[in-house]
């Protein structure tokens, strides 16, 4: 784990101070009330928007003299709070409430103009008195700006990009006015005020010799009687009129926190870490599709050296005969329902145990950072949503349901840092061979090896094997003359236990070898270390805390079958699992799709657990972290970001598939 | 399907329903094992748990001693410190989303503007993205704040100014909050746009405004379903790891969450391998009593959130 200062995100100050109790909880009450300050504020924001906006419907002038006021009390926010203009007094360096009045006061004198604007504008209805009356506004105010700006943002007008931007905006402006069959005098004016701003403050010289007095007052002047006058276009809104604004407003004052917060949040920086990724690690020049040619082509991330070794396999002939009895099991199946093959009820159970044993036999040969993910991608989702259905059926209407999905459930309120301690400590521990084995899956392990390499355990272990091969056996016989489809599912499953008993016989089963002196030495397995089997280690952890997600939603839906169709198949004679398979598996198939997808969604961004188990190292590095670590650590940000993204190529097809159904919804 | 298996009558019959939830029970045992084995080991001496396994516990290996040193102040990362931090992240960062999602759910669902359908199927869409590609530029956004240089005449303006408020708890709730959006958005609409449609006419006929049906009749009647985004979000906040350490840092004992604690704790290779039980059992506590209390909103959050998706 490292242990290196944060230097990007720490501070060598804050980490000198700090560990006492007291001193914490009197952060954790500043912090709350901080909080619920910061909280009522907000609220009280937002109750008096939708009190001002109720006033467009109630009584429009007084809406007229606010919005008035609260534009010219932003638009001074802005300008003031850049430090643009001259303020009552030097705004110190750290807060004090004696300042206060140099952060009001232009605010407030916005706040005052604004309302007297907007309260005379409306009373105003001819339209050129409301057209001299906003340039006669606009001009006061263009000048009273200019006035006070600070001297060096003083300026020099150039006469190229005065007629440039000016045309410039004027022909934008009016053509997408034209296009949307709006006035396009008004949008003429709004061009003129926007180039012109841009002309004269832009690209003006400030804060040279030549800037004067005049030439800016005349810049501010000339701004501020176009803004004037596009807002003396518009006249008083009609009754129809103000509902419009009403809606429309209200619909951004709703949403429009919300979306602020997003968009800054989540859309903003994940373009931005799109524009990182075609740079180089101090993003100070562009190196194209350089850190994408790195994640796909170094071998830490795709590493296909030992692909051969795959065809000798020792998973690959379980895969063909899970395959070919899957597939013969189709066929029986078929015979019963009267297709040539159908998958949906016993053959499912080989097909899928063949697909988990081929993803392993090819995951195990091909290594590397994004092998890696796709492996825990199928591993977990595979796993855990099967086995969250299993759960499901078992439970269904059983004694003690509820106790017993609880048990299931309760690892999804553990945080994955804590499961993968548990796991790690509890189940994984490997200790010295000469030491008590305190992890549970070692300690079982090696019992079985000293178990099974002795009598009579070696007798009863494979006894026991030999049993539940019988057991499997009878059920399959009694179950031929209704599915023989069944019937082939339990001799397939049999054969499990029956190979498990030809081991036990043949040497023993289990954590134990014979060194050469004859001597039994116990072999514990190195679960978390050992690769690349170590991979299914750490998934398994995973599938530990998503399986209670699928049961949950999965019983739900079994649930929710209806009772109908399920009484009417037993009447006619159907069993239990026929009843599971025909009807509510299908009936319960989009359900089953959106556990899976949610859980492949999940375990693409896997990092908490890599992380605290083996940092990524022994051959168990996924996305999530090597972007953390090239990121945050090795400070590359160009490699970061381009891990980063390629995440999210991995869920882009989750998201097309979710914007698809939704558009078809609604 | 809670009828039992037809097939055998008699004592075959009550054998067989007996024996149908042998693997319930079997699947349930497996899963609580490990957590059972955490629960018991964080009660043993130090001997007591690198000598054997949780199954073979003795009375007198049993000790409170672990508990005691992890909210020592003075060990690496006091836990009773972590916890005040972890509250001061997951406290904030559940009030304020659930506020905010409110409102925008209310407006997707019962306003009807232009561009309603695309914002929000952005919204939902967004739902999947991978905290990780925000992470970086957010990251430079807290130390550095949001700056945008005007094109051809290279003006920058300040949006955001440099607060410098990384590896504080604030820049961590914040990040929660913009990232729990979506999914709070969704998970309330997916409510809040299924009130019967009745109600909201006659109000309107009455002359309410949205701000009024929102807050006297949507607030009061969504309650359920608030209360189970407050669950989700508060257990994944508390539970946060990536967040907490990439904002944080894991070497600053002033602001480290439990998680980034425990977590420290576990990378010390051995060390203070005895003192992880009690520090791993004290982390998952109060997420643990919170979904014991509250399952049942849990569970229906759950299936709100998923079902339709």
């Amino acid at each position: 784990m490292d242990r290196r200062p944060h230097t990007f995100a720490g501070d060598a100050s804050r980490q000198a101070q700090g560990k006492d109790v007291g001193g914490a909880v009197q952060k954790l009450v500043t912090t709350i009330i901080g909080v619920l300050v910061a909280v009522g504020a907000f609220t009280a924001l937002w109750v008096g928007a939708n009190l001002v906006f109720n006033q467009a419907t109630q009584n429009f002038k007084r809406f007229s003299a606010l919005a008035g006021a609260i534009v010219g009390m932003v638009v001074m926010i802005i300008i003031d709070g850049n430090q643009l203009i001259t303020g009552v007094g030097i705004r110190p360096d750290t807060w004090e409430w004696d300042a206060l009045p140099i952060y009001v006061f232009w605010p407030l004198v916005g706040a005052g103009i604004g309302a007297i604007v907007g309260l005379v504008l409306s009373r105003l209805d001819g339209r050129s008195a409301r057209l001299g009356f906003g340039i006669a506004a606009g001009l006061g105010i263009g000048l009273l700006i200019a006035a006070v700006l600070k001297s060096r943002y003083q300026l020099a007008m150039r006469t190229n990009p005065l007629l440039l931007w000016p045309t410039v905006g004027i022909v934008l402006a009016v053509a997408s006015n034209a296009l949307r069959r709006r006035d396009p005098l008004k949008g003429a004016v709004t061009g003129a005020f926007l180039g012109w701003l841009y002309g004269s403050f832009g690209g003006g010289l400030q804060g040279v010799a030549q800037a004067n007095l005049t030439e800016t007052l005349v810049a501010g002047g000339v701004a501020g009687a176009l803004a004037g006058a596009r807002i003396g276009l518009t006249s008083n809104p009609g009754v129809v009129e103000r509902a419009r604004i009403d809606e429309k407003s209200r619909a951004w004052i709703f949403v429009g926190p919300a979306f602020l917060f997003y968009t800054s949040m989540l859309i903003l920086p994940a373009i931005q870490t799109f524009v990182l990724s075609l740079k180089n690690r101090d993003s100070d020049a562009w190196v194209g599709a350089e850190n994408y040619r790195t994640v796909f082509t170094d071998p830490k991330n795709i590493d296909t050296s030992d692909f051969a070794g795959f065809w000798g396999s020792s998973i690959l002939p379980w895969f063909i005969f899970l395959l070919v009895a899957g597939l013969v099991l189709a066929f029986l199946l078929g015979r019963e329902t009267g297709q040539p093959l159908n998958f949906v009820g016993a053959p499912l159970v080989p097909l899928l145990m063949a697909g988990a044993l081929l993803s392993f036999a090819v995951f195990t040969h091909l290594r590397g950072t994004i092998i890696n993910n796709l492996w825990w991608v199928v591993g977990v989702t595979l796993l855990a949503t099967s086995l969250g259905l299993a759960m499901a059926k078992f439970s269904d209407g059983a004694p003690g349901e509820a106790v017993a999905k609880s048990f299931v459930f309760m690892p999804m309120a553990i945080s994955f840092v804590g499961a993968s301690i548990i796991w790690r400590l509890i189940m994984y521990q490997a200790r010295n061979v000469t030491k008590d084995q305190t992890g549970v899956l070692n300690a079982a392990w090696v019992w079985l090896g000293e178990v099974t390499t002795v009598q009579p355990g070696q007798l009863i272990i494979g006894l026991i094997f030999l049993l539940a091969a019988a057991a499997l056996g009878f059920a399959a016989i009694r179950s031929l003359s209704n599915s023989p489809a069944a019937a082939g599912l339990y001799l397939v499953l049999s054969v499990f236990p029956l190979w498990v008993a030809y081991r036990t016989f043949n040497g023993g089963i289990g954590g134990y070898e014979f060194a050469e002196s004859g001597d039994r030495i116990p072999l514990p397995n190195n679960f978390v270390q050992d690769g690349p089997y170590n991979n299914f280690w750490l998934m398994l952890i995973l599938i530990w805390i998503q399986t209670g997600f699928a049961m949950v939603i999965l019983s739900a839906a079994i649930k929710a079958v209806p009772d109908d169709f399920i009484e009417a198949a037993k009447i006619d004679g159907a069993t239990d699992s026929q009843v599971f398979w025909r009807i509510t598996v299908p009936q319960i198939t989009p359900t089953i799709l959106v556990v899976a997808t949610t859980i492949m969604v999940n375990v693409m961004k896997v990092f908490d657990i890599v992380k605290v188990t083996t940092n990524g190292q022994f051959g168990s590095q996924v996305l999530a972290n090597a972007m953390y670590q090239e990121a945050f650590l090795n400070f590359d940000r160009g490699l970061g970001a381009a891990l980063a993204i390629v995440l999210f190529l991995g869920v882009l097809p989750v998201m097309v598939w979710n914007v698809y159904n939704l558009t078809k919804e609604a | 399907m809670s009828t039992p298996s037809t097939g055998s009558r008699g004592l075959g019959a009550r054998l067989y329903r007996g024996l149908s939830s042998v693997p319930m029970w079997a699947f349930a045992l497996v899963w609580l094992l490990p957590s059972l084995g955490l629960f018991v080991n964080s009660f043993r001496t130090r001997d007591g748990q690198r000598g054997s396994g949780f199954w073979r516990t003795v009375p007198d290996q049993f000790t409170i001693e672990n508990y005691q040193t992890v909210f020592e102040a003075n060990t690496v990362n006091s836990l009773g410190v972590s916890l005040l931090n972890s509250l001061a992240i997951s406290i904030p960062a559940t009030i304020i989303p659930i506020s905010i999602a409110a409102f925008a759910a209310y407006g997707f669902a019962w306003i009807d503007f232009k561009g309603r359908k695309w914002l929000f199927i952005i919204t939902v869409s967004i739902l999947a993205i991978p905290l990780q590609v925000a992470l970086i530029p957010l990251l430079k956004m807290y130390v550095g704040g949001a700056h945008l240089t005007l094109p051809f005449i290279g003006k920058t303006l300040t949006f955001i100014p440099a607060w410098g408020i990384n590896g504080t708890s604030t820049a961590v709730w914040l990040t929660h909050t913009g990232f729990a959006m979506p999914f709070a958005i969704f998970l309330l609409h997916n409510y809040i746009s299924s009130l019967p449609k009745d109600i909201f006419e006659s109000a309107r006929i009455d002359g309410a405004d949205h701000f009024t049906i929102f807050w006297r009749l949507v607030l009061p009647l969504s309650i359920p379903v608030l209360a189970a985004f407050a669950i989700f979000q508060f257990l994944w906040t508390w539970n946060d790891f990536l967040i907490a350490l990439t904002m944080i840092g894991s070497a600053n004992p002033d602001a480290l969450p439990t998680t980034v604690a425990i977590a420290n704790l576990a990378g010390d290779f051995g060390r203070n391998e005895h003192l992880l039980p009690a520090g791993a059992f004290v982390q998952a506590f109060v997420p643990l009593v919170v979904f014991f209390a509250l399952q049942r909103y849990f569970v229906r959050g759950l299936l709100a959130g998923s079902i339709k998706g």
